[in-house]
């Protein structure tokens, strides 16, 4: 708590091509994972984040960086002046813009924050890629995920068949 | 498990199985069953009964059916969620349908001028009951199938469905009447079966009836308010004539009867004792325009009470007294679904098998 109170500790992040990413702990505690090892003091120097390059990590640390609960020395007074809801519309704002990224980077931001148990970003990147798949035809989600039809013609027949209403 | 799912490892356009299901359980019902054509391995994610677990809990039902038929047309059944989008319609080909009451069941039953159709939601199938009479009841010179429910037995899982059926076509509130019985095991063999008839030879009676052991438990007595609302109506109606004022619906696992007359509250009497008739006054929702002919359909987990009205589907939250309103189109009859669109297998049973007869 007292750290927490302070605010300014400050927690090292290490990504595998080699670059360190000094955040606030505040901010590196919005993924559980993370959180999960500050609590077990497990992260006493720096953590190295495997698996997550330094351009991906960069974001990922802007994305936590802005949806950190406002409790800090700056924030104080941010979240007594501005009511909640728009708070609130100000990020979904804010998130739009974050999430206009390519494919690649969509992709791997979902493994990021899968890895680092950040629920927002999940359900943003997750939710992104259901709106943009959801109306595609089912050729176009093959060439999507570069996947091939491995159906034979009579057995897709049966499946759209089984599936009728969904088709309608 | 399914088999790994073959999107390229290599590529950047590629996910991980675990990272596509994360994904997969946030698409639309509709799209879970159009996408099941991608291909194969698409197919056995998108059916593999873990998935639909986590699909289900990422869409916390109910949903709401709703029928709407003309009298001459056609009608259809539309499934719909609690913010009143369509997510699935069924086509019915019975003429005048209306759907019986509201039951939180996994099939939807359906009568009209010819008959009755049970339908399975998940598949789209429907079949007939059968109109045949039971074999005790051959003899009857005069038949004609008055009420009818619908319900399942708690501790099997079965179906059945029941119907009252007057005798005597001169003078139905004195004559008595027959009971049948039917259980849709597997519906084209279903036969009704001949019961005691009902304990009330009189209508304007509701009657408590256990699906489990096929036997009458007796009259029960409405709410006192509901009761003199029905003996001040002076014979005009009955409780089954009320059904726009009066409707009998199962929330939380209590049978409720809803008691909404022209400009007074929308009360719910929730009966807490089925031996004792002992009926509480849970809910009263103030007077609103809005709710003539509203209807009580669920009641959510956090309290909310959804309510089916004329062109809307409203959620009503007693601590704040307040209303969300989603439109729904105007249908003529209104139940919960808790099935799964996506699994012809049903895990749900209900929690009540007792019904309760309007006669």
């Amino acid at each position: 708590m007292a750290t927490r109170e302070a605010g300014k500790k400050m927690i090292m992040l290490k990504s595998p091509d080699g670059m360190e990413f000094e955040v606030e702990e505040a901010v590196a505690m919005e993924s559980q994972t993370i959180r999960k090892m500050i609590e077990d003091d497990c992260a006493d120097t720096a953590i190295l984040i495997p698996n997550i390059n330094s351009k991906i990590l960069s974001r990922v640390i802007e994305y936590c960086n802005k949806h950190v609960p406002t409790t800090g020395a700056t924030g104080a007074a941010a979240s007594d002046t501005v009511a909640p809801a728009a708070l609130a519309e100000d990020l979904k704002i804010w998130d739009a813009e974050f999430i206009k990224v390519n494919r690649a980077t969509r992709f791997n931001l979902i493994q990021a924050a899968s890895y680092l148990n950040i629920k927002g970003l999940l359900d943003l990147t997750s939710q992104t890629t259901i709106d943009t798949i959801s109306d595609n035809s089912l050729e176009e989600i093959r060439s999507f995920l570069s996947t091939k039809n491995d159906y034979l013609p009579e057995e897709e027949q049966t499946i759209r068949r089984e599936n009728q209403w969904a088709f309608q | 498990m399914p088999p790994k799912v073959s999107v390229a490892a290599s590529n950047d356009g590629a996910l991980p199985e675990d990272m596509l299901r994360h994904i997969l359980v946030r698409l639309p019902t509709k799209t879970v069953c159009r996408f099941r054509a991608v291909c194969r391995s698409w197919r056995s994610l998108l059916t593999d009964p873990l998935f639909l677990a986590a699909h289900k809990s990422n869409h916390p039902g109910p949903l709401i059916v709703t029928c709407k038929s003309e009298m001459f047309e056609r009608g259809a059944i539309n499934i719909v969620d609690l913010s009143g989008h369509v997510v699935k319609r069924i086509a019915i080909t019975m003429k005048d349908a209306r759907m019986v009451r509201t039951r939180s069941l996994d099939l939807i039953c359906v009568t009209g001028r010819k008959g009755c159709h049970v339908i399975n939601p998940a598949t789209g199938d429907a079949f007939a009951l059968p109109s045949c009479r039971a074999k005790e009841h051959a003899h009857v010179e005069h038949f004609f199938p008055e009420s009818f429910d619908f319900g399942q037995v708690v501790t099997t899982g079965e179906y059945k469905a029941v119907r009252c059926v007057s005798i005597d076509n001169s003078d139905h509130a004195s004559s008595p009447m027959l009971c049948e019985v039917i259980t849709l095991d597997d519906g084209r063999h279903a036969r009704w079966r001949g019961k005691q008839g009902p304990p009330a030879p009189v209508t304007s009676n509701l009657a408590l009836f256990n699906l489990e052991t096929e036997e009458w438990m007796g009259i029960v007595q409405g709410p006192t308010p509901v009761r003199s609302f029905v003996q001040d109506s002076n014979g005009r109606c009955g409780y089954f004539s009320l059904y726009l004022d009066l409707s009998v619906v199962n929330l939380d696992g209590f049978l409720v009867m809803a008691h909404n007359p022209e400009g007074c509250s929308l009360d719910l009497w929730f009966l807490m004792d089925i031996e004792k008739c002992l009926w509480n006054k849970r809910h009263s929702l103030d007077f609103q325009p809005e709710n003539l002919f509203a209807q009580p359909l669920e009641i959510l987990n956090d309290g909310k009470i959804i309510l089916s009205a004329s062109g809307s589907l409203r959620h009503y939250d007693p601590i704040t007294k307040t209303y969300i309103d989603f439109e729904m189109r105007n249908s003529t009859s209104v139940g919960t679904y808790t099935g799964s669109l996506l699994s012809s297998e049903s895990a749900f049973t209900s929690e009540v098998s007792v019904i309760l007869m309007c006669l």
